[in-house]
């Protein structure tokens, strides 16, 4: 008796759910219907004002030629981080594609410390701040820290020679795109944010590249 | 009399139709490039989802740095303004994760073994929530039996969580849009998960 009693309580408050559900799923489609342009394209909204034909399209010319002018005139250098490659651009041109190594995205803490490094490669749009000949490297503390040896106070103990190649191309906050001695790892990701790039293909884009071209790094 | 009326009809409907349609077409192009060029103007990466086109494509100062084709596209909810809106967050089961750095224990045999989050570690099917009540969903386009249970979990989506999503939205008066995408292939649907950081401005069109 008791469990017949138990059964129909747990059925009535499954019907009792099931009820509420559809009752919410018919109003949700109801609301829905009403709302949706039903995989239609989007209309335009209400407030976004009607324009007389001739006068629009010729304003539309006006608009395509302002964002055209936006654009690089000279090189550019676009880099995916993604497929790590990069292409010397002029115009829609590509003018040199390169294999390259880009940021590991790997996390470093420092032991003790408050202080924490990711290195990623950073996206948007940069600028050649630097261009270096058999350039040194100043070994930053995230360097030291990750090899487990003490950061130095002298800064000759943190210079590094033959680490960079041959050429190196700085464009803000410590990175740039320089050469590498591990050339079998370009094509994978697994700088401390700098590009690398084979020694062939860095002295075509050092010879390309002056102060202010354009890096848009995705 | 009535084919000759009928003829008379279409030929002056015909033409008043196409104006209309040019006349809407501008104005959403001339919305677009407007948005578009403020856009342009900031040193940021932006987005246009060209959903009538069936593209994605990834630009800066107007330069157009890559391209998504899109396969299929749904909506569902209210219409999108052409205006730049930007994406807040990236909503995903198993978000990728980063390798930790243990200081010390790196020697030169490791530096040949990569430990990196890379492509192949971004999910290929997630969610983008925009300002606005917008919400993007992404997946690769799923082949053969194969695609059996992603399709049957996508329809159980579109058709329990959306109503009740659009309900709660209304209740709240707010407004909800929801705009399925299936891109060509996996590490397409997955490229565009690492390129499209938090924070970049986009425009739906």
């Amino acid at each position: 008796m008791f469990k017949r009693k138990s059964s129909l309580i747990t059925w009535i408050i499954l019907g009792s759910f099931l009820l509420i559900f559809i009752s919410l799923e018919i109003a949700g489609h109801q609301i829905a219907r009403k709302l949706s342009n039903q995989w239609k394209s989007i209309p335009l909204e209400k407030n976004q004002v009607k324009m007389e034909g001739e006068k629009t399209s010729s304003m539309n010319n006006i608009l395509r030629r302002r964002i055209t002018n936006l654009s690089p005139r000279e090189y550019y250098l676009v880099i995916d981080t993604a497929n790590n490659t990069l292409y010397l651009k002029k115009g829609e041109k590509i003018i040199q594609k390169s294999v390259i190594s880009c940021g590991s995205g790997n996390i470093l803490k420092e032991p003790g410390g408050k202080r924490k490094w990711i290195f990623d490669t950073p996206k948007g749009e940069f600028a050649v701040k630097s261009k270096m000949k058999d350039p040194s490297w100043v070994k930053p503390d995230w360097a030291f820290i990750e090899e487990g040896k003490e950061v130095p106070k002298d800064i000759k103990d943190r210079i590094e020679t033959d680490y960079l190649g041959e050429y190196a191309l700085g464009f803000g906050d410590g990175y740039f795109i320089h050469g590498t001695l591990y050339t079998r790892l370009l094509g994978r990701s697994v700088t401390h944010g700098c590009i690398r790039v084979g020694d062939e293909d860095l002295k075509h884009l050092y010879l390309a590249a002056s102060i202010g071209t354009k890096i848009y790094i995705f | 009399m009535l084919p000759s009326l009928i003829s008379l009809f279409i030929f002056l409907a015909i033409p008043v139709n196409i104006l209309g349609n040019e006349k809407a077409s501008d104005t959403a192009e001339r919305l677009l490039l407007e948005s578009e060029l403020s856009l342009a103007k900031k040193p940021n990466l932006y987005f246009i989802f060209d959903l009538r086109d069936k593209r994605i494509s990834l630009k800066a100062r107007g330069i157009l740095l890559r391209e998504w084709e899109i396969r299929k596209v749904r909506y569902w909810g209210n219409p999108v303004a052409i205006k730049p809106i930007a994406l807040t967050d990236k909503m995903v089961l198993l978000p990728p994760k980063r390798e930790r750095i243990k200081p010390g224990e790196s020697d030169e045999e490791e530096k040949y073994e990569v430990k990196a989050l890379e492509l192949d570690d971004m999910p290929s099917s997630y969610s983008l929530s925009l300002t606005g009540g917008i919400f993007l969903s992404l997946r690769p386009e799923a082949k053969g039996w194969v695609s059996i249970f992603p399709n049957a979990l996508n329809t159980l989506r579109r058709y329990t969580l959306l109503p009740l999503k659009t309900l709660w939205f209304t209740v709240r008066k707010k407004t909800f849009t929801s705009i399925e995408i299936v891109l060509k292939a996996q590490r397409e649907s997955q490229a565009l998960y690492w390129a499209f950081t938090e924070g970049t401005e986009c425009i739906i069109l």
